[in-house]
């Protein structure tokens, strides 16, 4: 490069100037940049490059105008770094700008989901609210069909409040800053149980987990909940009289360490798994398996933002094996 | 005897009704004054018309507070109560449907001494309501409201 750019230099200061010389300034200028050089290189080059014209004999009159085009060659051979910095200026400012809107984007939609849990969260609260009231109040003034009926209203008011419940939390897990951390999974794991321990003795399931777990590169916040999404589906998703068994353990492979949740439930069918990681895929009619299809979009949605991969293998009637890789720190806790 | 006041600054009726419920079937001790603005929150506490008489609008032992009410709003109820002489040591628990964090936090940076959330059945809200009686009418130690 400092050759070519000596050899130019030299064409245009001693061949007395001239249009095409000088753009010979600009491509080279152009090469150094697209060579990713950058601008205190391009200023060595025209130094060394003019100290080698100048180490000819010279009278004080020649070097005075060598020194003068050479200069003209410099600024020309500048242009590529020029133009190349107004570009990235004008980059840098679209993305001040697109970032500025974002901000917007995302102050609104904080505003909408706090407002959607005040405002569609309050009548629902007063159906479910009234409705109960009337069955207390008035328990002995209403027959078996008008009990219920109302039964029913507040059964549906409470699927409707899950449902938007799943909606928020699935905004929240969406827009939230995760930050990432080494979190123990048997510690996640433990804790979780420990909540879901009502529910589990309910639904007769039984849970082994088996150790050791690895620390993992993740959030705990998210962990938690993709844990709970994941054994709440494999508690749901049973045949009817079945008791849910789930095992959890963990393995590796390579850097990540892999958590898995099976189960021996009701299980996917090969060409239903691509889209269950997605919101709102339901598979089932609601009336026997209540939800909102939002569980496993949660699930992938928090993975992702911690840097993992989720994935599922099952069979229908086989169960599901879900699994859920993450960046391991540790072996053990 | 003396009946305690509850003040409850709620401006959406269903909720009021339901809450008048809950207190007509814990069978408290205690008598539920109702104001639906904050404006008018403001005028009950600081004994102005038309809540000038204590007899029939007592000083409250307790502030139950929703945050989203129309005008002036919960949050602006709290800062301006924190800041009267006397009044400011008043037991305020905020009662909200809202789960924000940015609320919550920011009721307690204001001087809530309490941040419940609706419930959404009425045997919790029953629950709900007998505790607050249990806690703090009858455990807590109350301040002295008068100004010095």
């Amino acid at each position: 490069m400092q050759k070519q750019y000596t050899a130019a230099l030299r064409d245009y200061v001693e061949g007395g100037g001239g249009e095409a010389a000088l753009i010979r300034g600009y491509e080279v200028g152009h090469k150094a940049v697209a060579d990713g050089l950058g601008l205190l290189e391009l200023v060595t080059f025209y130094q060394e490059g003019l100290a080698t014209i100048l180490s000819g004999t010279l009278g004080p009159e020649e070097r005075g105008r060598v020194v003068q085009a050479a200069g003209e060659f410099f600024l020309e051979s500048l242009g590529p770094f020029e133009m190349t910095y107004r570009g990235v200026q004008w980059a840098h400012n679209m993305l001040v700008q697109v970032n500025e809107k974002l901000r917007e984007i995302n102050a609104d939609l904080e505003a909408f989901s706090s407002t959607i849990s005040h405002d569609l969260r309050a009548p629902l609260r007063h159906m479910q609210g009234f409705a109960q009231a009337l069955m207390e109040d008035y328990t002995d003034q209403l027959d078996s069909v008008a009990k219920d009926y109302v039964r029913r209203i507040v059964t549906a008011s409470q699927r409707m409040d899950a449902l938007i419940q799943d909606l928020l939390a699935y905004s929240r897990i969406s827009r939230a800053d995760v930050e990432l951390g080494p979190v123990s999974w048997g510690s996640v794991i433990e804790e979780i149980l420990a909540q879901m321990d009502s529910e589990v003795r309910d639904r007769g399931a039984s849970v082994s987990i088996q150790r050791p777990f690895p620390r993992v590169l993740g959030h705990r916040p998210a962990l938690q909940q993709v844990l709970t999404n994941l054994l709440t589906n494999a508690m749901k998703f049973v045949a009817r009289g079945v008791k849910p068994e789930i095992r959890i353990w963990a393995d590796a492979e390579g850097d990540w360490a892999r958590l898995w949740v099976e189960d021996n439930g009701i299980g996917i069918a090969p060409e239903q798994q691509g889209t269950i990681f997605e919101p709102f895929q339901r598979l089932h009619d609601s009336e026997s398996y209540p939800g909102s299809g939002v569980g496993l979009g949660i699930v992938a949605k928090a993975v992702a933002k911690m840097g993992g991969r989720v994935g599922v293998e099952s069979f229908p009637g086989k169960g599901s094996k879900f699994r859920v890789e993450l960046k391991k720190v540790s072996d053990e806790d | 005897m003396a009946y305690d006041t509850i003040l409850l600054v709620e401006d959406n009726h269903n909720d009021v009704l339901l809450m008048e419920r809950a207190f007509r079937k814990a069978a408290l001790c205690a008598e539920l004054q109702v104001v639906e603005v904050g404006e008018a929150a403001v005028a009950y506490l600081s004994g102005q018309e038309p809540y000038g008489d204590r007899e029939r609008h007592p000083l409250p032992v307790l502030i139950l507070l929703d945050l989203k009410l129309l005008g002036m709003s919960g949050f602006e109820v709290l800062a301006w109560l924190r800041a009267q002489p006397g009044l400011k040591r008043m037991p305020v628990v905020v009662l909200t449907s809202s789960k924000e964090a940015a609320d919550i936090n920011r009721a307690y940076e204001l001087g809530a001494n309490s941040y419940l959330v609706k419930p959404a059945l009425v045997d919790a809200l029953l629950d709900m309501v007998k505790t607050l009686d249990r806690y703090w009418l009858g455990l807590n130690q109350r301040p002295d409201l008068t100004p010095r």
